[in-house]
């Protein structure tokens, strides 16, 4: 059964291409019978020709019928009577008439010796055959010199090949500088898009339409913000002074500054931006503008809160002269200058003594004298958070102790800001 | 008596092609001879031969029961026929002496 199959289906095909290629031999037949009317077969062969149109007829007939194998046969009978036809027709005709009693001799030229259709008379070429448009000379394929691929018919440039680099490819000329910038293509790094040398021959843009064009532009496709500040780069600065609060809620974009006073620096740490603050290295409280407040007996500088008179003990004991009330408002202020000046984090409490006693004695002594004045501030209100009490002794003098006055100095009390 | 007249029907309508082409072929026929006895073959061969082809041709597909194509190829060879006998009629007139002048 498969066998049955498999030799159908080759029968088919091969009946498929019979038919197709008596179709071809048709239209090649057809031609030829043109061309053998031209030559003058209908005088020179009838029967031929009539046999060979005939045959053609019918072969078309047995196509339309699907019968291929006798349509054929028709084809052979019409290409042998046709060839006929054309060899026949070739010189058949009277190349000379006599006219009677006349010494005239009329020579009538009507071959075709190419058999190309086109009679001798009108055949430039008459022993090479053909077609009449070209006045029976055979038509000689278009050469191409250059080797471009495109020939020279049709090849504007016959001798110089076409570059392909695919920019008017067609035309057969090459370009050298497809876009005509001065820059030859092989150096060109747009070649098909006209720019100056200096960009290697593309075009100057300017992507992102910042005004500053892509060649300078470092950031090409980002738009320069404009705004001041480094405005040439053409990359915008969305954080110019890089403190991490963009330029948008920052109210000093060029100045760093924490987000709690919106972006604005403090120099004195007061807790009043620089820009409000009229004394900006100096801290002081809001009421003050940012300036230290006016105390009469403390200074409040950047590194400690200075006291113009000394606390008073009692001699040799950790006791504050009760009787002595510059003591009282000396701590009275200090406990003030703390309170106005939140932003002195911690502040130690020192004790100095004089070189007079015993060293340990002194030191002891100093100790108690410091933790007396942190317990003095203490009930006064401030938090004993921001303070500590060290006792130095006599090691640190500021004076010499070989005097009554030197020794007076060395005898003191300080507060030194040590965090803020 | 309904069955009878239906098979009458059907070889009526079967029959239609060749006894069509046959009338074509037959007509063909005549016209050939015609041209023959008009010497077709001689003063017009192209035609006389075309006919002749197209009444052979018309035959073979009966005999192939393609009745379309024979009427066809018959109608053509009745065509060529009757042209071959025209040319040879005119060119056998052309050829014949002229009747001599009468004498008084």
């Amino acid at each position: 059964m498969t066998r049955a199959l498999v030799g159908l289906s080759l029968l088919a095909s091969v009946a498929c291409v019979s038919g197709a290629q008596v179709r071809a031999s048709a239209e090649v037949i057809k031609s030829d019978i043109e061309r053998a009317r031209r030559s003058g077969a209908m005088r020179c062969a009838p029967r031929e020709l009539a046999t060979a149109e005939a045959n053609l007829d019918f072969a078309y007939g047995e196509l339309a019928e699907g019968t291929a194998a006798r349509g054929a046969d028709h084809i052979k009978d019409a290409e042998a009577a046709v060839k006929k036809a054309i060899a026949l027709s070739r010189e058949c005709g009277p190349k000379q008439v006599m006219i009677k009693d006349t010494p005239v001799v009329v020579k009538i030229e009507t071959t075709d010796k190419d058999g190309d259709g086109v009679l001798d008379k009108d055949d430039k070429c008459p022993n090479l055959p053909g077609p009449p448009d070209n006045q029976g000379c055979p038509i000689e394929a278009p050469k191409d010199k250059d080797g471009d691929g495109i020939l020279d018919n049709v090849d504007k440039c016959p001798d110089t090949p076409e570059d392909k680099d695919g920019w008017q490819d067609e035309d057969g000329c090459p370009e050298p500088d497809n876009d005509n910038d001065g820059v030859l293509d092989g150096a060109d790094k747009c070649p098909n898009e006209p720019g100056p040398i200096e960009n290697i021959g593309c075009p100057i843009r300017d992507r992102d339409g910042d005004g500053i064009t892509d060649n300078v532009d470092k950031c090409p496709n980002e738009a320069e913000d404009k705004d001041g500040f480094e405005d040439e780069d053409g990359c915008p600065d969305l954080d110019n002074d890089k403190d991490g609060l963009p330029d948008v809620q920052d109210e000093c974009p060029n100045e760093a500054g924490p987000a709690e006073l919106k972006g604005c620096p403090d120099r004195d740490k007061d807790g009043l931006p620089d820009k409000v603050d009229a004394c900006p290295d100096q801290p002081g409280p809001p009421e003050e503008k940012g300036c230290p407040k006016k105390y009469n007996l403390v200074v409040v500088t950047k590194d400690k809160i200075e006291i113009k008179k000394q606390i008073k003990f009692l001699s040799g004991k950790a006791t504050i002269d009760p009787k002595d009330t510059i003591s009282a408002q000396v701590l009275s202020e200090v406990s003030q200058a703390l309170r106005d000046n939140v932003q002195i984090k911690k502040v130690r409490i020192e004790g100095h003594t004089d070189s007079v006693g015993d060293d340990a004695f002194n030191l002891k002594l100093s100790q108690n004298r410091a933790n007396t004045v942190m317990s003095a501030l203490i009930k006064l209100g401030v938090d004993p958070g921001r303070m500590e009490a060290v006792g130095y002794g006599e090691t640190r003098p500021i004076a010499s102790n070989a005097t009554s006055a030197g020794k007076a100095e060395n005898r003191r009390t300080e507060f030194n800001i040590v965090e803020q | 008596m309904k069955i009878a007249r239906a098979l009458m029907v059907l070889a009526a309508i079967g029959a239609c092609g060749p006894v069509q082409s046959t009338a074509y072929l037959m007509d063909a026929e005549v016209q050939i001879e015609a041209a023959r006895t008009a010497q077709a073959e001689r003063f017009a061969p192209y035609e006389w031969t075309a006919a002749n082809l197209y009444y052979r041709k018309a035959k073979e597909e009966v005999g192939y029961s393609d009745y379309e194509q024979a009427v066809d190829f018959a109608q053509k060879a009745q065509k060529f026929a009757t042209q071959a006998r025209d040319n040879a009629m005119k060119t056998t007139r052309k050829d014949e002496p002229a009747a001599p002048a009468r004498t008084p």
